[in-house]
């Protein structure tokens, strides 16, 4: 299914341009990868930088520089090849991996830290990801299919990607590639849909805000950004 | 520099799809060269694209708002000038003008040196931000020759307050949070002025 919620022009544009943070950037390149419709928009976009680097008021470069990179082509090359990643075990396991962005696959993999699944709610369990954004906490988590989560607000930005599966809140139904931004004024309860599990990426840059009765907690909510 | 060699050439004809304007002339001249270096390794044509960009590229490195010196600015030219060396057989003329294609180049250069300096652990890198789109839905590709003249005729008309905003951007790495703040500017009027932008280029579709 194509996705029908999409980054807005401040997303894409901050995004092409390489302006947009670590975490925000991979929600971005999530959704493009399920969305020929913004491939073609970002490709439009990103020529604004191309123009825009012409006409730069041109800085004199060192008279040497052109001759060590030429002398750079001609050393042996020093491989391009990093250690292979695809070598590496997931050290959690994602259902059916292969179907996600690759970048996904990528986050997921062990690094210095071993990364587990941790249940939250009966319905919920998530994760956290590595992405050396410092501003951003970033996870992964997966719904239980009709599993509805605990109402929340949020204090700060909260962006969601739909992985698989589907989630329903107040304001619609989300589906694969779906990009969703929630912000301090919306109070909403996920649920994911009957028919599947759903799992979704998301990029927080504040902790949520919890109501009702669970509202007592919420001095005591952090983010983990790393 | 008989473009005709190249093999990448000949399903590539800029003039049935826009008149010769002098800037597309210029662009078609950057775009031969790319193709020299893609087929034949000419070092006479990189060294004329390194003359006109490398310049260029020292100038969008020290614009950027977290402040490379002049040393880090020429390693910068010199990253990015060895991709362009070695990546030139996947450019493709008919996708990207050589601006453009040098500028993703530049920034994702610019983005893995700036976030090497801030953590000594790069958990993602600019490769996996910006994908290489392997395959490239073709009826997109007339599209994208018409946005970038479009861009090109359309930016030298801006409101300079419109210019303004998309050169803080793209040139020295600013969220339009960042730029609003900067300008003094509520994030609302930010974004209509860039909505504005891209209208004028026709390059935004409402959705």
């Amino acid at each position: 299914m194509a996705s029908t919620r999409h980054p807005d022009l401040q997303f894409l544009n901050d995004y092409a341009a390489g302006s947009l943070s670590a975490a925000q950037s991979l929600c971005v390149a999530v959704h493009l990868a399920y969305c020929a419709q913004c491939r073609a928009q970002l490709k439009q976009l990103t020529s604004i930088g191309g123009v825009l680097i012409e006409q730069l008021a041109p800085t004199p470069v060192s008279n040497t520089l052109l001759d060590r990179v030429m002398a750079q082509i001609d050393a042996p090359q020093t491989s391009d090849v990093v250690p292979s990643t695809l070598s590496a075990q997931p050290s959690i396991h994602i259902p059916d991996a292969a179907q996600l962005p690759k970048v996904v696959g990528k986050l997921a993999l062990s690094g210095n830290k071993k990364l587990r699944w941790r249940r939250i709610s009966t319905v919920m369990s998530m994760v956290a990801l590595k992405t050396g954004d410092l501003s951003h906490e970033t996870i992964l988590y997966k719904i239980r299919a009709g599993g509805k989560l605990m109402l929340h607000g949020h204090r700060g930005t909260e962006i969601t990607v739909v992985l698989r599966g589907s989630f329903s809140d107040f304001a619609g139904v989300y589906h694969n590639g779906d990009f969703i931004v929630r912000d301090s004024d919306d109070v909403h309860a996920p649920t994911a849909t009957l028919d599947d599990d759903c799992m979704c990426l998301s990029v927080v840059d504040q902790p949520a805000r919890l109501l009702g009765f669970m509202r007592i907690l919420n001095p005591f909510m952090r983010i983990n950004p790393q | 520099m008989n473009s005709d060699t190249s093999g990448n050439s000949q399903k590539w004809s800029p003039d049935r799809i826009e008149p010769m304007l002098p800037e597309a002339r210029e662009q078609d001249r950057w775009s031969a060269l790319m193709l020299a270096v893609a087929n034949h390794q000419d070092r006479e044509a990189f060294a004329r694209l390194f003359q006109h960009f490398a310049p260029l590229l020292k100038s969008y490195a020290l614009s950027h708002a977290g402040a490379l010196n002049a040393n880090q600015a020429e390693e910068l030219i010199q990253e990015a000038m060895l991709k362009v060396w070695n990546k030139a057989k996947y450019f493709d003329p008919a996708k990207a003008s050589a601006s453009t294609w040098i500028y993703t180049i530049a920034r994702n250069t610019r983005t893995d040196m700036l976030r090497r300096r801030n953590s000594n652990e790069v958990e993602l890198t600019a490769e996996d931000i910006w994908p290489d789109d392997e395959a490239s839905e073709p009826f997109s590709i007339l599209q994208q020759r018409r946005a970038e003249v479009a861009v090109r005729s359309g930016l030298s008309q801006l409101p300079a307050e419109q210019a303004q905003i998309l050169t803080k951007v793209y040139m020295e790495g600013k969220s339009h949070t960042e730029v609003a703040n900067e300008l003094r500017l509520p994030l609302g009027t930010v974004k209509s002025r860039v909505r504005l932008a891209m209208q004028k280029m026709k390059l935004w579709m409402e959705r």
